[in-house]
């Protein structure tokens, strides 16, 4: 039987953050989350079958410009999913957050994993690494995932159009961002960036229904559509001054 | 609000939340619907929303609030 490496490098209140060790433990149940059709649907993998091998090489070629951590659910022996923080630039202080769930769980705090997760990598970021922007995307259909990021400080930025493709299907991606001062001021607010599961289920309730994503994403529609318009007539004026010059 | 009332409620916001949904009284939140966690506190959050019927946070482990019964359960005794 093959013993459970769990090693906490961030401990948090309804998960840790494990170190990603190149162990046969944690590498068998890191590679078949990327082999799950259901966990892959909107994610780049899931078009090639994963391995084990292929799971440790990219472990490996992490080293260095990727800190990626397991998450574990407190007091459990086994991990869910991973986080993690890449394109990490120190020079202009930024880094792109990902986050992968592999496993659907069964348990009180569920809700409550992936948000934990996201919340004490971002804090790392800040706290530990001297980041000042921690970026974040997400295909548009995880509207329910955006709005709760808000409660961290991210803010929406744009979206970026038909930028994920799986097979024939786009997906509009939207992007957000947590900048240092965002993160401060949500300490100014809170004093703690991870305020405990029953503040944030508090905070999740008072999470307004207001239709601010979708509301960006039709005015954007509406605004770019516009501009067209305005290149067409532009477009058009120019060749006939041109007709008549001649 | 009756049993029938709270199960519309019920059907209407899981069909919002996920279009392709096929609710029944049977249906299992994560393994009939395919909610994730997230799905799932949004979906309970809107259902409160819509009858009126506050769900405890304590109540979503103890009384085990994984399928529509569940739910439907908790809160027509909420409601009595």
């Amino acid at each position: 039987m093959i013993e459970p490496k769990i090693d906490i490098f961030i401990a948090g209140e309804t998960i840790d953050l494990c170190v990603a060790h190149d162990d046969d433990w944690t590498i068998n149940q890191w590679y078949k989350w990327f082999n799950d059709s259901d966990v892959t649907t909107i994610l780049a993998q899931g078009v090639y079958p994963n391995t084990p091998q292929k799971q440790r090489e990219f472990l490996q070629s992490a080293e260095g410009n990727r800190l990626v951590l397991m998450i574990r659910p407190k007091g459990q022996d086994r991990f869910i999913g991973v986080v993690s923080l890449s394109s990490i630039d120190h020079i202009n202080r930024q880094c792109d957050s990902a986050m992968v769930i592999g496993e659907k769980v069964d348990h009180p705090d569920a809700m409550y994993f992936g948000l934990e997760a996201k919340a004490l990598i971002t804090e790392h970021a800040f706290e530990k690494m001297g980041m000042e922007r921690v970026n974040s995307s997400q295909v548009c259909d995880l509207i329910a995932w955006q709005r709760t990021q808000i409660l961290f400080g991210f803010q929406i930025e744009g979206i970026q159009r038909a930028k994920m493709r799986k097979g024939y299907r786009h997906f509009d991606t939207m992007v957000s961002s947590c900048l240092l001062a965002d993160y401060k001021q949500v300490l100014e607010e809170r004093s703690h960036y991870w305020p405990g599961k029953t503040v944030v289920f508090k905070m999740l309730r008072q999470l307004p229904r207001c239709q601010a994503i979708e509301n960006l994403m039709a005015f954007l529609k509406s605004e770019q559509q516009i501009m067209v318009e305005h290149r067409r007539a532009i477009t058009k004026i120019v060749s006939s001054a041109g007709d008549n010059d001649e | 609000m009756n049993r029938a009332s709270i199960f519309e409620v019920i059907t209407t916001v899981a069909v919002k939340l996920k279009p392709n949904a096929q609710v029944e009284e049977n249906s299992l939140f994560k393994e009939d619907l395919n909610f994730d966690s997230l799905d799932t506190i949004n979906f309970f959050f809107e259902v409160e929303m819509q009858t009126g019927i506050q769900i405890d946070e304590n109540a979503i482990a103890d009384e085990n609030l994984i399928s529509v019964s569940h739910l439907l359960n908790y809160l027509e005794r909420k409601a009595a």
